[in-house]
């Protein structure tokens, strides 16, 4: 991981960033704060282990334990693995300029991270292979940037760091996978959020009062328009018949019914006795003779009153009727 | 039930009021427009059909003289065969249209009657008035049964009395032409 790997790098002593190799077994041999019970077991087991093989090759073993002073034999260890490790060291330097990568790596140590920590888990520490971070480690381009600072400014410095800052890629930190799940994590607890909080516009009292105030003026009005519907809201109403206009009709009616009375009376030279005889009647007419010459036709209204036709003296109102069909007088 | 209860779902009794008094609203709107939209159609109708029949009736009597002879309602004449059928204006549903001819009573002045010859000597018969006499004529008409007195009001208000009339559940237009 990025993050964790930058993060030990930040904690190693100074005395051991000379060299790769002896960066590395620095990061061997001192183990994170986190476990460092463990590792003190597992150092005495280890210890114990070195001994006993130092003890059957025949090498010379400095025991801390021993009467010697403890100060004395430690500072004897330290030295013996100080002029260990400077044989190491010396032995592959060259008239190259170094940079030191871990000074300009510690400011981005931070950022790069706490940025990357959360993905850590889920990414190994590995670049992905076709990733840039591959891509430039292939590349090889740390001579380059050994050369740039070769000239030791300020300016150079710069930009090699800007340069290894380029070259740092963090690399794919998560897999689609992860970037999914978190994304549905993301939507569905938006989703719990938003539901959660959401109120129904109709239960709301404003909304609720404006709705029922509104619904009262629509009952009203429709109300009203049914009982008592306005002129614009109701079409004309279709004809209907007037008492007078009843009348009127009735006293056609008997008008031409006495017309075929008369005609039946020209051509036979009698009155009919009955209207079966006259060739065509009309519903709600009664004929009565009232003799050998004169005769009426009774119709009754719907109130019950009877309108006469009397043959002998057709009654004034009778005269005023002019329909187009009767004769002239 | 459960599809009408996701409908409801969230909506409060006035929500409900609005939804019903619109729809009582618009009923109370529409309902009598649309029965008078009907009805207007139906008188529409029955013009339409009383004119095709007085129509055909004046073109018979033009070709044959007389008027068509009359029928039982719902029934065409012979003459006016044509306009049989369930199609024709006869039949109707809410109504049924009848062609029928009705006799007329016409005043003619009779011919003067030259009575007995006078003898000489003898005075003068007195002048009077020419002498008129009752003629029958026939008049056709169409006739339209039908229980619905609005309908028969609103033939009565486009055709005018001084042609038709309406007694019990018959309207008449009587066409004057004689023959």
């Amino acid at each position: 991981m990025p993050g964790e790997a930058l993060a030990r790098k930040k904690k190693k002593p100074a005395s051991r960033r000379k060299g790769k190799r002896s960066r590395k077994k620095a990061s061997n041999e001192s183990p994170p704060e986190a476990t460092e019970t463990e590792a003190e077991t597992e150092a005495s087991a280890d210890l114990a282990e070195s001994a006993d093989a130092a003890v059957a090759n025949d090498i010379p073993v400095i025991d801390l334990d021993a009467d010697e002073a403890p100060d004395d034999a430690v500072e004897k260890l330290i030295a013996e693995t100080l002029a260990t490790a400077g044989v190491d060291d010396e032995a592959p330097e060259t008239d190259e300029p170094v940079i030191d990568l871990d000074a300009s790596l510690d400011a981005d140590v931070g950022d790069a991270g706490e940025a990357a920590a959360p993905d850590a888990e889920a990414a190994p520490n590995e670049p992905v292979e076709g990733s840039p971070r591959a891509t430039a480690e292939a590349a090889t381009d740390q001579p380059v940037i050994v050369e740039r600072s070769a000239g030791g400014t300020a300016q150079d410095a710069e930009a090699a760091e800007a340069a290894i800052r380029a070259l740092i890629d963090l690399g794919p930190t998560s897999s689609p996978e992860v970037r999914d799940r978190l994304l549905a994590e993301t939507l569905a607890h938006a989703e719990h959020q938003d539901a959660r909080y959401r109120v129904p516009f109709s239960q709301t009292p404003t909304a609720g009062r404006w709705k029922a105030f509104l619904a009262l003026v629509v009952v009203l009005v429709a109300g009203a328009v049914a009982t008592v519907p306005p002129r614009w809201a109701r079409p004309d109403p279709p004809a209907q018949l007037g008492p007078a206009e009843r009348a009127s009709n009735l006293r056609l009616a008997l008008l031409l019914q006495a017309q075929q009375v008369e005609a039946f009376r020209v051509r036979v030279q009698r009155l009919p006795a009955s209207l079966d005889e006259v060739t065509q009647t009309l519903p709600g007419v009664r004929y009565v003779r009232s003799g050998s010459r004169a005769y009426q036709l009774i119709a009754y209204e719907a109130n019950g009153n009877a309108i006469v036709y009397d043959s002998a003296s057709p009654t004034p109102p009778f005269g005023t009727l002019a329909p187009n069909w009767a004769f002239p007088p | 039930m459960t599809r009408f209860r996701k409908l409801i779902r969230g909506a409060t009794i006035a929500d409900v009021s609005v939804v019903l008094a619109t729809f009582a609203l618009l009923a109370a709107f529409l309902y009598p427009t649309w029965r008078a939209r009907a009805f207007r159609e139906r008188v529409a109708s029955a013009i339409a059909d009383v004119d095709a029949i007085g129509s055909a009736a004046r073109a018979s009597r033009t070709l044959r003289g007389r008027w068509p002879t009359a029928a039982a309602p719902g029934v065409a004449p012979p003459e006016l065969s044509g306009l049989a059928g369930p199609e024709g204006p006869f039949a109707r549903p809410g109504r049924t249209l009848a062609w029928t001819t009705w006799d007329v009573i016409d005043s003619v002045e009779a011919p003067p009657d030259p009575g007995p010859p006078a003898a000489p000597g003898d005075a003068p018969q007195e002048t009077a008035g020419p002498r008129m006499l009752p003629v029958p004529r026939a008049v056709g008409a169409v006739g339209v049964h039908s229980g619905e007195e609005s309908l028969l009001a609103e033939l009565l208000e486009h055709y005018g009395m001084e042609a038709s009339f309406v007694v019990d559940t018959v309207w008449l237009l009587v066409l004057p032409e004689r023959s």
